[in-house]
């Protein structure tokens, strides 16, 4: 048995948190989103906490698992000892027991533009080409792109916790992602937003994100390498242009196969 | 002026004051290690010693830029925390004044003592 002790929160009865603990088998491999449903399907329905994908890929079951932000569907429950101590995530408004708002986490991301931007808006609409990119130039921001903007990062991030206009790793990483990318213009635009003591200059480089993100994302080196881009100038100087596609030449064989017709002129 | 260019000065007077610094302390505070690397020491803090670099422009301009240097990197620190421990916009616009006040009121102060100290008795 593992005791399970959740931090409740329900905003049309409580005015502060309160303490509940439940006694839960412990089954081999159980993580503690099993933990919670277990707890949900055998003792308390009422029990709120959300999550969708159950495999660490949609970041929606980020809390405080003993003390330390993390997600509750790749915490395997073995791993922390005879009791379990959850909490909504810390630098958030709790909605209920362990759900928090997210909101303001994609608030700060929409803030610092995460998309492409280029000049050429039309074929961005409307593509006709390819923006060409090698190898190297998409390892540049690859690592920065696997955020799954769970906010275990904000939750952990000492400056978010004294102020709550910093922008944030998860939203700075985010900034670094795409002034990295070779095919991005938009760097003049985003520094609007992060070239600040709320954006970039905020840090204080406590290296808490890059300890929480379940991903490897690192936020902590994209803001210091963002920093950088602002003092320096961005990692490129114009986007990638648009590139003819490469043509589809069928090998004779396959041709021959599969009956493809000659490509016409 | 843009967030990005204040840290960077606040970067290059942390190098200035590490290179001034280093300079007060070999010269002050350190003689045996000048002696060492062939200067001979010196009774640098006698008071004809004191005065003659004084009136030396040489060593006045290094005061001037040790205390503009320090006074930035103090200051941009101060105003880093206080902004934080006060984050509303009206609050880091007076603490922004204030910084840039204060700051520049000492550097004033200090310049004035700088250069009567190098005035002639």
């Amino acid at each position: 048995m593992v005791t399970v002790r959740v931090a409740r929160f329900n905003p049309e009865r409580d005015a502060v948190l309160r303490r509940q603990v439940w006694k839960v088998p412990l089954l081999p491999g159980m993580t503690v989103l099993d933990a919670l449903f277990a707890i949900k399907e055998h003792q308390d329905g009422s029990l709120a906490f959300r999550c969708s994908c159950r495999m660490g890929v949609c970041g929606s079951c980020g809390m405080l698992i003993n003390g330390r932000p993390r997600l509750a569907c790749t915490t395997q429950v073995a791993e922390l000892g005879p009791v379990v101590d959850l909490r909504a995530l810390p630098n958030h408004d709790v909605i209920k027991d362990l759900v928090c708002d997210l909101g303001q986490t994609f608030e700060k991301h929409r803030t610092v533009r995460p998309y492409l931007i280029r000049p050429d808006v039309d074929e961005q609409e409307r593509p006709t080409r390819e923006y060409a990119q090698t190898p190297e130039e998409m390892l540049a921001y690859l690592q920065f792109s696997y955020c799954l903007k769970c906010s275990l990062c904000l939750a952990a991030c000492p400056t978010e916790a004294s102020t709550p206009q910093f922008l944030g790793p998860q939203a700075l990483a985010q900034a670094y992602r795409y002034a990295a990318d070779s095919r991005d213009g938009g760097f003049g635009v985003r520094a609007d937003a992060v070239d600040s003591l709320q954006g970039a200059f905020g840090c204080h480089l406590a290296g808490a994100c890059s300890e929480a993100c379940p991903k490897g994302v690192d936020p902590a080196l994209a803001i210091q390498l963002l920093k950088r881009a602002l003092v320096f100038g961005p990692p490129h100087r114009a986007p990638a242009p648009v590139v003819p596609a490469q043509p589809r030449t069928p090998s004779a064989e396959a041709a021959a196969r599969f009956k493809v017709p000659p490509p016409s002129v | 002026m843009r967030e990005s260019r204040l840290w960077a000065l606040h970067l290059i007077a942390a190098a200035a004051l590490l290179a001034l610094g280093g300079l007060h302390m070999a010269l002050m505070h350190y003689p045996a290690l000048l002696g060492a690397l062939g200067r001979p020491s010196e009774p640098v803090l006698a008071f004809a010693a004191v005065a003659a670099r004084d009136r030396a422009a040489l060593w006045r301009g290094l005061y001037v830029l040790l205390l503009g240097f320090a006074l930035y990197h103090g200051l941009y620190g101060t105003r880093g925390i206080l902004r934080e421990v006060w984050p509303s916009p009206r609050a880091a616009r007076a603490i922004d004044v204030g910084v840039v006040l204060v700051g520049l009121l000492v550097f004033v102060y200090g310049v004035t003592v700088i250069a009567l100290a190098g005035m002639p008795w």
